[in-house]
């Protein structure tokens, strides 16, 4: 798992999970199914924190599924102390709040890289995170990327193209003055790397190798091929 | 979560958008997922989903004694009141997993 995390790393790992679900009326937010035995956000936030003990653990997710969030976390996750916070109409709206609620930390010193992970996938592994906090700690961001052949998307296109996944990483200082940026001029960022590109463009986001097996799950055919990916590793993660 | 079928909201590459997606699980595994607007299903090739389901299996009676452990550690008198019970719903639960995977 490469060499022990750099002692003056103070991590929080925010999950986000508050996507919608909830415009079909009795339709579960997907991040809330089963996948090998357990819920997928149980999957994802043990795989989250795994590097990082008793670092700060934000879960964003919807109003309507706070009860089911404290049933799951106790039953498949207890050894994590997890805080719940509400999410926003947007995915950059859920990331401010989760950044608010720990500002206070990140003001104080006590926190000073955050990661930001995607609820939806559960296959990104503990080696991920570990290497994306470190670079994030190191250069001011992080983000784990995988290269595209640019034949699948544009044949004339000569320029390389990767797909971006989660977790990204930042330190958390900047990260928080860009959101609090952004709210103020009502930026809304695509994702956290355009929010930080957009309010601190000389930072440095340093892509690291992502995982082809950290799929989002998306489409249906991706909890068939979570299951098998589980399946090889045993269940363990 | 056996046997539930349960409704989430998936891409439907057919439809191209977010769909209401019904999806049935046998035990731990999915045995389909329908979009709810065009009725495209995705399942798992059935002779796979069996030798799957198998697998699966060992992995949860292996495991068994040690998840049993750690919430008999967590609620002692919340383990001795419900496992009984739980006892006598494994067969009819695995009646309906086992239906599952041949429907």
């Amino acid at each position: 798992m490469g060499a022990p995390i750099l002692e003056s790393m103070r991590i929080a790992v925010i999950v986000l999970a508050a996507g919608s679900g909830s415009r079909f009326g009795s339709a579960t937010n997907k991040v809330w199914l089963p996948l090998g035995g357990r819920r997928i956000i149980s999957r994802s936030l043990l795989n989250a924190v795994k590097s990082f003990p008793g670092c700060r653990t934000v879960l964003v997710i919807s109003p309507q599924d706070a009860a089911l969030a404290n049933q799951v976390l106790e039953r498949e996750a207890p050894e994590v102390e997890v805080e719940l916070v509400e999410g926003g109409q947007t995915r950059h709206d859920s990331e401010y709040n989760a950044l608010m609620h720990l500002a206070p930390s990140i003001l104080d010193g006590s926190i000073n890289v955050v990661l930001i992970h995607d609820g939806a996938r559960p296959l990104a592994t503990a080696p991920l995170f570990d290497e994306v906090a470190r670079m994030a700690h190191h250069h001011g961001g992080a983000l784990p990327a995988i290269t595209v052949d640019p034949f699948e998307i544009d044949f004339m296109s000569e320029n390389k193209i990767v797909r971006v996944q989660t977790p990204q990483g930042f330190r958390a200082n900047e990260l928080l003055s860009a959101y609090q940026q952004a709210h103020r001029d009502n930026f809304v960022g695509t994702d956290t790397a355009a929010c930080m590109e957009e309010y601190f463009p000389d930072i440095e986001n340093i892509a690291v190798l992502g995982e082809t097996q950290n799929v989002k799950i998306t489409y249906p055919q991706d909890l068939v091929i979570a299951e098998h990916v589980l399946e090889m590793r045993g269940y363990a993660e | 979560m056996s046997d539930e079928v349960m409704y989430a909201e998936l891409h439907c590459a057919h439809c191209d958008q977010e769909t209401l997606h019904a999806l049935i699980y046998a035990g731990r595994l999915i045995v389909s997922s329908t979009c709810q607007t065009c009725q495209t299903q995705v399942k798992h090739e059935p002779g796979d989903l069996r030798l799957h389901y198998i697998k699966d299996l060992e992995n949860r009676f292996a495991t068994k004694p040690g998840r049993l452990w750690r919430r008999f550690w967590k609620s002692p008198a919340g383990v001795m009141w419900s496992t009984p019970k739980k006892v006598l719903q494994q067969p009819k639960k695995f009646w309906r997993e086992i239906k599952s995977l041949f429907r």
